[in-house]
């Protein structure tokens, strides 16, 4: 265990630098800070409360998906979980934590954790503030925790997709831009089917499942979920076995492969 | 007495005594160079997938379009392609011209910095904007090359289907070519300008990529909420919008109606998005010079 | 008693038929060789294998061919084996955010020390880094960071010692000081390898060298063995006295052991295959002559020189 917590840490002050860290920061607050533009541009507005209201909604919808989902969280998590195991690549320093007597699953699953924990106080943070704003604006702060579950869950997912890509490519990064929108924003959006592989969806479909019921009148189904069905327990479990496997992922190509330099 | 002769030749150290071709020529083998980093060419073959696999994802459309065009002729001759020609061609590959152009410029300025070859660059007779040129004009070729390679088979495909036949057709749509042109120039400087700015002061490849995408894909949204914004001023923040800049002056350049972007919602010309891509360029060169300078 | 010099009477690594290829690329060939107790030089010019060699000895690197047993097991095949082996790396391999006492203390928590401070401390001493050990590894000299690794290769007190040019960047005084570390170590029953491409430093700490050219094992065992092993070179030999001429004559002349002589100065320069016997011919024929002698010396017996012979002829 203190093998385990000693990665963790040793991995966030490697890879989570200050001017990183506002870089990554800023890019995670984009929906909260576009939020608070549009709750600035309808303050001036004329209409009723109940058209404004609703307009609200259908903003925070539109950007929960489009803004966050869509890119914030991925690039974030995909920037910081590439670095997790390419950092140590780069630096050479795998072999200094591959030759300890510590399993090779502690070692996967601690940067799997590290990765996933490191990028989450980033998303969730901005996450959390996009909420609060819609909270104020739409008088009712029942959707934060859906949020931040659901961008908990993505989050988590990217992680687990994107550390041993980082490990396995040099160029992982790019890799998994690609990924994110060519895949995920194109051929998984026309594809329903193809949900169930896109990380970010699996969070939309544990924010749909904790959410109030009015949510999943206006989320965009088709594009948001596919064949997903809204349910936080389910997008929990897939998200679970995703950094299970990735963790044992990591540990059979560091038991079986030679040391990538 | 023999008439034999014989000579002994000094194979010591000699001077290079040959052509100095200069700072033009450190240019052009920096873009040479640029061209070649950015295809993966005299590389290994793990470094060419991911440019050539945008190439052919890029070219694919472009092949389709042309395909479709000649069933329809065939099927009923008097009948136009519904599917379009060159505006919606180059709307339908700007996605992968944006992360094209992400994996590129990283790659064209990051290394050099952080492996330590400024300093063999430094040691040369050229200066810093030689070196800031060769880049650029890497960055502009390969995107260019690009831009143009899916249009050209549009060009050369639809003027082969052309009723007037080919030379005829290609003579007679020169204008459409000069529009191609006019707009790759906004999609390179669009696109390139901002990848080149983040690169130059991006410590890593990965992230500077990242980072860029982000920006660019982000600046609409943002775009979007200050058209909603309705105080005085608040209609310049439309010119953020840097994804769409160079999509506005494609549909200006070939006479299409513009799409709702913001900028156009809130009374801007056209021209506009012309004038902040420019501005763009200028301020990266500027910016890129002042890092430069202090490298070199 | 063993007669190969490649290997070990008591061996606590032992290499066996190993190979590895790249693709094309033979990095190692067909090597079989052991180390025990005591501490045996690595040798061999730029791209001969010496670092893969190493790396499969680590387990970092899997044979293409053959085995690598550590203590009896597999490197990789228990992960507690790791607590017997500390490594230094020849690439930088360091966490630049980290001080080095931290750095050090990772290295220790991760092998499973109840006080990795406290073994921290004591491993930043051994290598005389405590003075720097509040400051981070990014800001280091080459030396420090050289210093910081061995430090953490050190840390647990392994058995198996595996350094790749630990001498890189560090200054004579410094060097001197790890040369000293590592010969103690060895003293004291520790397997020490080491590589490096600074041969006077790897004569001063050990006279059993494995030479490996080209990936395959070109010579193994004491350096002065090596050297009469190689008896196709003529041994070459420096002699200085106050009538060269005269002596270098007289040796032409009444000696079939030397095969050619060369006279600068006052230094005769002699080729011979047999060097107890030119020795004896040089003491009989200058008390003969009454010549004052003032140097008799090999100067091809050193290991620059058998590696030199090794890697290029002569």
């Amino acid at each position: 265990m203190r093998a385990f917590i000693a990665i963790i840490r040793v991995t966030f002050s490697q890879t989570l630098r200050l001017r990183r860290a506002i870089g990554l920061l800023m890019l995670s607050g984009s929906a909260a800070g576009m939020y608070l533009l549009f709750m600035i541009a309808s303050r001036r507005s004329a209409e009723s409360a109940a058209w404004q209201r609703e307009i609200a909604f259908e903003t925070f919808i539109g950007m929960n998906i489009g803004v966050l989902m869509n890119i914030a969280v991925p690039v974030v998590t995909l920037i910081i979980a590439t670095s997790v195991m390419g950092d140590e690549r780069r630096d050479n320093t795998m072999s200094f934590l591959v030759l300890r007597p510590i399993s090779r699953f502690t070692i996967g699953a601690a940067k799997v954790v590290a990765a996933f924990v490191e990028a989450f106080i980033l998303t969730g943070i901005g996450t959390a503030a996009f909420g609060i704003l819609v909270g104020i604006k739409i008088e009712t702060f029942s959707y934060v925790v859906p949020l931040i579950v659901g961008t908990a869950l993505a989050t988590a997912a990217y992680a687990a997709i994107f550390v041993p890509l980082g490990y396995l490519l040099k160029r992982a990064t790019l890799v998994g831009l690609t990924y994110v929108f060519i895949w995920e924003n194109g051929i998984a959006a026309a594809v329903p089917a193809l949900a169930s592989l896109s990380p970010w969806r699996i969070g939309v479909s544990a924010t749909a499942g904790l959410a109030p019921t009015d949510f999943f009148e206006l989320v965009p189904a088709d594009f948001a979920l596919g064949s997903l069905s809204p349910g936080a327990g389910g997008a929990l479990v897939k998200v679970l076995v995703l950094m299970a496997l990735s963790a044992a992922f990591m540990s059979y190509i560091l038991r079986r492969r030679d040391l990538a330099t | 007495m023999s008439d034999r002769t014989g000579v002994v030749y000094d194979l010591g150290y000699k001077p290079y005594e040959g052509e100095r071709l200069g700072r033009a020529g450190a240019i052009k083998a920096m873009i040479k160079d640029g061209l070649r980093r950015s295809f993966g060419i005299r590389r290994k073959a793990r470094k060419k997938v991911y440019p050539w696999s945008m190439v052919s994802i890029a070219l694919l459309p472009a092949i389709v379009f042309v395909g479709l065009a000649f069933a329809i002729g065939t099927l009923s001759p008097d009948a136009e392609s519904p599917w379009g020609g060159h505006p919606q061609y180059i709307g339908l590959v700007g996605t992968i011209i944006i992360l094209f152009v992400a994996s590129a410029a990283p790659n064209l300025l990051i290394p050099d910095r952080e492996d330590g070859v400024l300093a063999v660059y430094s040691s040369r007779p050229m200066t810093a904007w030689d070196y800031i040129l060769g880049r650029v004009g890497a960055l502009a070729g390969v995107a260019s090359a690009f831009f143009l390679i899916g249009n050209i088979i549009m060009y050369i495909g639809f003027a082969a289907l052309d009723d007037d036949g080919l030379a005829s057709a290609l003579i007679g749509n020169l204008d459409d070519f000069v529009k191609i042109l006019l707009t790759m120039v906004a999609y390179v400087v669009g696109y390139g300008a901002p990848a080149l700015l983040i690169s130059t002061y991006a410590k890593r490849v990965g992230p500077a990529a990242g980072i860029y995408l982000a920006v660019i894909f982000l600046s609409a949204p943002f775009a979007e909420m200050f058209r909603a914004l309705d105080f005085a001023g608040s209609r310049y923040g439309t010119l953020i919008s840097l994804l769409q800049h160079p999509e506005v002056v494609r549909n200006w350049v070939f006479g299409e109606s513009q799409s709702n972007t913001p900028l156009i919602a809130v009374g801007f010309e056209p021209w506009v998005s012309a004038v902040i891509i420019g501005i763009i360029g200028v301020a990266t060169m500027y910016l890129m010079s002042r890092r430069y300078r202090r490298e070199l | 008693m063993t007669v190969n010099p490649a290997l070990v009477d008591d061996p606590t690594v032992e290499v066996t038929g190993v190979s590895k290829w790249f693709g094309q690329k033979v990095a190692v060939s067909d090597v079989t060789c052991s180390f025990g107790p005591g501490l045996t030089g690595l040798l061999g010019p730029n791209g001969a294998g010496k670092t893969t060699l190493l790396r499969m000895l680590t387990g970092l690197t899997l044979p293409s061919q053959g085995e690598v047993l550590v203590k009896g097991v597999l490197p990789r095949a228990k992960v507690e084996r790791y607590r017997d082996i500390g490594f230094v790396p020849e690439e930088s391999a360091l966490y630049n955010t980290l001080t080095a006492r931290d750095y050090v203390a990772y290295a220790a928590t991760l092998t499973g020390l109840s006080d990795p401070g406290a073994a921290a401390d004591r491993a930043l001493e051994t290598v005389e880094l405590t003075d720097d050990a509040g400051r981070e590894v990014g800001g280091f000299s080459k030396g420090m960071r050289q210093r910081t690794k061995v430090a953490a290769a050190l840390v647990h007190d392994p058995e198996i010692l595996v350094l790749d040019e630990p001498l890189n960047g560090t200054d004579p005084v410094q060097r001197a000081h790890l040369i000293k570390l590592f010969a103690d170590l060895s003293a004291h029953g520790r397997t020490v390898i080491v590589s490096s491409h600074v041969l006077q430093e790897v004569e001063r700490m050990t006279d059993r060298v494995i030479a490996i050219v080209d990936g395959k094992l070109a010579a193994a065992g004491d350096i002065s063995a090596i050297r009469r092993a190689m008896s196709d070179i003529p041994y070459r030999v420096m002699v200085e006295c106050d009538k060269p001429r005269d002596l270098a004559a007289a040796l032409l002349l009444h000696n079939d052991a030397v095969s050619s002589v060369n006279i600068t100065r006052d230094l005769i320069h002699l080729e011979t295959t047999d060097l107890a016997a030119l020795g004896t011919a040089v003491a009989r024929q200058a008390r003969a002559l009454d010549v004052r002698l003032s140097k008799f010396a090999p100067v091809d017996e050193s290991l620059e020189s058998v590696f030199r012979y090794l890697v290029g002829g002569r």
